[in-house]
């Protein structure tokens, strides 16, 4: 059987924006998350998100297009975060790897990629000049000035746009897709990674995903969902999963990419190995487009494939990352879910945090950076801890690591959930390297 | 494909062609009508036109009319598709556990377009906050045009909610993924489903893709994306799904097949100036394609054109360039009946190419082709095509 490696990670995010940096603010409990700063959301009933600090959208895309000549990018990068923190990571990774020279060679890029949703700037340009005081739109009049204009939404709104960039600046030729399942994509494109290396079609690839809906139109889609956390007054407690007083996830963004490589040819390199990835099962709920199955039926298929797909019994793994939003359903399912799936083994759940507790939910780019988080725990040996936790909600009935640190912890295999709007769930399994 | 052999049991298409292999199959001309939905004249004459579906009803495969409401254009096409597939393939979808075999092993991947729905439908909060240099006021939109959003305008606009409908109307819990590379994203999930069948993580999978984007943003999208244009392609819409099969599994319940899939090949070489059309792309991977078939064995390559006369031109250079290299095979250019139909694409014609190859009895091999905007191509074998029974 074909093993397959991590051997690089690029992470930009609320807590860090490098590697070392994320897995230090992982190990001492360092939450991110403040007021919107990204544009003026006094009046929103939602506050408050998990911005990455200091990042500059215009200096990422720019890095790509320096990386090759002639490379054009028609989005201005202040309205495409998004696409800007998915390159920055990719490079970052790649860059990394200690790999210079990517030209000619065949690397996959997988990446999980969220709703584009429709910035200020384009409804500014694109809708408000053909209403009527009554919000009629003159769809003719747009008609005839839609050739001439200047937003750039069509060109955000291509999902593989990062992809396009990440490959030319790299002087690499795929293969490449992109995955669009919400809260799983991320995840889904890791594991659609894993499978192309194990198949044998590619030796290498780049594997995660980006999201950024800190925009006004992006967090109000949330809030009207009732989604989202309004702990206005503490934002950096506010993202509290397991926690009984939950209100809602703590909106943040950011992009986290792997290098995953074939097992031999990374040695062959002389590439640190930093984990193994084992097993990717996916499932889907067919409940409710609203709502996760109340007993998380498809969180529990996904998760028991992952085990079936890497040969596991269920005993065996020593940590689960939770998908662990902080909303209060999702919370409650998976654990049951869990309980279950372990339970129904007669065995104890292993332990279970979430480290949305610090990094907010990332929304299409939440699998990608908590796959990074299991490759810190497997590397550095502490289990990642779900803080903000006061009062834990007895529905939640999972060994929870509560606590304000990284707990020091023998972790040999580490589970990855990520469940999506709409019923989409993945879960990926990964291993300590052990040579 | 390694593994166990994977067949295609049934075929849902719905198309400015038709309704259903056979009527697209039936279907002699197909020619681009006037735009519905939205008043397109504003649009230069060339982009009030498309290949729309004339009258799409997904309500035969709903189990709850009333969420209607809440799908995308996308998503009803996708249900009509799935569900014309899943009939196809001797099952019949609007019964209750239809599947004669546990639901939670039946995988659905699927190619998903780009964001369905268009800004209009942000009219409301924005004519409410909107201030008087035209701009919006972040105050009004926070408290008076926040209110003025659906609720559940995120779930509508989601793409891979389309998957998530057709999960829940037709009941299957398996594996699923919801691809997006806009152009391939369509060949690339039947590619998935078929590994995943091909490895045995699944006996029965459905897959394929659906995009509707011919509204207000797509047209405009398309247009400014270099898509369409004066002697461009048209815009399209419509959805494509296989019933795939481990063709064990097919025969043991007496069940004829259609073709066998046999190959994928995707490659990418990232284009500098988006959407510029890359014919030696498509032909690489046409060329690796065919490789995987005996020499001289008669084949079609199904086109990635998309309808558009000079993508089509220096398509048809390339590939026959190719055939010609091989020995011999034809190549077809079905854009002209379908348009450009995003995450459709390129599945949409190899759809179109088999249902005729069904109502004719034709055997030679197919080979579909997918370009995206992007720089990326993706090319499906399906060989023994009619070998499967009736």
């Amino acid at each position: 059987m074909t093993r397959v490696v991590v051997t690089s990670v690029g992470v930009i995010g609320p807590t860090a924006t490098t590697w070392p940096g994320f897995v230090e603010a992982l190990r001492e409990g360092r939450a991110g998350g403040g007021p919107v700063t990204l544009f003026d959301a006094s009046a929103f009933p939602t506050r408050i998100a998990a911005e990455v600090q200091g990042f500059d959208p215009a200096a990422a895309l720019g890095e790509a297009l320096r990386r090759c000549e002639g490379l054009a990018c028609d989005v201005a990068p202040e309205e495409d975060r998004k696409t800007a923190l998915g390159v920055a990571a990719a490079l970052q990774c790649a860059d990394a790897a200690a790999e210079s020279a990517w030209g000619g060679r065949r690397l996959g890029v997988h990446l999980g990629t969220g709703l584009s949703s429709v910035t200020q700037a384009e409804v500014e340009a694109e809708l408000a000049p053909w209403l009527d005081g009554e919000g009629r739109f003159d769809a003719a009049g747009y008609g005839a000035a839609a050739a001439g204009l200047a937003s750039s939404a069509p060109w955000r709104h291509l999902t593989d746009e990062a992809n396009r960039l990440i490959l030319a600046a790299l002087g690499a030729s795929g293969p490449t897709t992109s995955n669009f399942s919400a809260c799983a994509a991320s995840a889904q494109a890791i594991g659609r990674a894993f499978l192309d290396i194990r198949s044998g079609r590619v030796v290498r690839a780049l594997a995660g995903g980006m999201d950024s809906m800190v925009h006004p139109f992006g967090m109000i889609s949330f809030m009207r969902l009732g989604a989202l956390s309004t702990r206005n007054e503490a934002p950096l407690g506010a993202s509290r999963p397991f926690d009984r007083a939950r209100d809602g996830f703590l909106l943040g963004e950011g992009a986290a990419v792997l290098l995953l490589e074939e097992a031999t040819a990374a040695a062959a390199r002389g590439a640190e190995i930093l984990a193994e990835i084992v097993g990717f099962g996916t499932s889907i709920d067919a409940h409710l487009i609203t709502a996760p199955h109340p007993e998380g039926r498809g969180a529990r298929l996904a998760m028991e494939r992952a085990l079936r797909d890497a040969g596991l019994e269920a005993g065996a793994i020593d940590y689960i990352n939770a998908h662990g939003t902080g909303t209060p359903l999702n919370d409650s399912t998976e654990s049951l879910a869990i309980a279950s799936l372990w339970r129904g083994r007669g065995l104890e759940p292993p332990q279970v945090s979430s480290t949305k507790s610090m990094t907010g939910h990332l929304i299409a780019a939440a699998g990608a950076i908590e796959a990074a988080a299991c490759v810190a725990a497997l590397r550095e040996g502490f289990l990642p801890p779900s803080i903000h936790i006061e009062a834990l909600d007895p529905a939640c009935e999972v060994p929870v690591v509560e606590a304000t640190r990284g707990v020091p912890a023998d972790v040999r295999y580490a589970m990855s959930n990520s469940f999506g709007f709409g019923g989409q769930n993945a879960s990926l399994i990964f291993k300590r390297w052990e040579g | 494909m390694d593994g166990r052999e994977v067949v295609i049991t049934g075929l849902g298409v719905i198309s400015a062609a038709g309704v259903g292999w056979a009527e697209v199959a039936a279907a002699q001309a197909v020619a681009p009508r006037a735009v519905e939905g939205f008043d397109a004249s504003g649009f230069p004459a060339w982009a009030q036109v498309a290949y729309q579906v004339p009258s799409l009803r997904p309500q035969p495969y709903m189990k709850r009319r009333k969420d209607l409401k809440v799908m995308s254009r996308d998503a009803q096409l996708a249900l009509v598709a799935a569900g014309l597939a899943v009939e196809d393939a001797g099952l019949d979808p609007r019964e209750p556990g239809a599947w004669p075999f546990a639901a939670e092993d039946v995988a659905l991947y699927m190619g998903v377009g780009l964001e369905p729905g268009d800004v209009t439908e942000l009219g409301p909060a924005a004519a409410a906050a909107r201030g008087a240099d035209g701009r919006i006021d972040l105050e009004a939109l926070g408290s008076v045009g926040i209110d003025r959003i659906p609720p559940l305008s995120a779930l509508v606009t989601l793409p891979n909610m389309a998957l998530a409908h057709v999960s829940i109307n037709l009941e299957l819990m398996g594996r699923g993924e919801a691809l997006s590379p806009w152009g391939t994203a369509g060949l690339d999930a039947v590619a998935a489903a078929a590994e995943s069948v091909a490895r045995g993580q699944c006996d029965v999978a459905l897959a394929g893709a659906a995009d509707g984007d011919v509204d207000l943003s797509g047209v405009s999208r398309a247009l400014r994306l270099g898509i369409t244009g004066e002697g461009g392609a048209v815009l399209g819409e419509g959805g494509a799904f296989f019933v795939l099969e481990a063709r064990q599994h097919a025969e043991a319940r007496g069940q004829r097949w259609l073709a066998r899939l046999a190959r994928h090949v995707a490659h990418a070489a990232p284009t500098r100036q988006l959407g510029v059309f890359d014919a030696g792309l498509v032909g690489s991977v046409a060329e690796a394609a065919l490789a995987g078939l005996a020499p001289g064995s008669p084949v079609a390559v199904v086109g990635a054109s998309s309808g558009h006369p000079g993508w089509a031109a220096q398509e048809r250079a390339a590939l026959e360039d190719v055939l010609e290299r091989r020995g011999g095979g034809a190549v077809e250019q079905r854009g002209g009946r379908v348009g450009w139909a995003g995450a459709a694409s390129g599945l949409l014609e190899l759809a179109d190419a088999l249902a005729s190859r069904r109502a004719s009895g034709g055997r030679e091999s197919l080979v579909g082709l997918a370009w995206a905007p992007t720089g990326q191509a993706s090319a499906l074998v399906l060989d023994r095509v009619g070998e499967g029974g009736r």
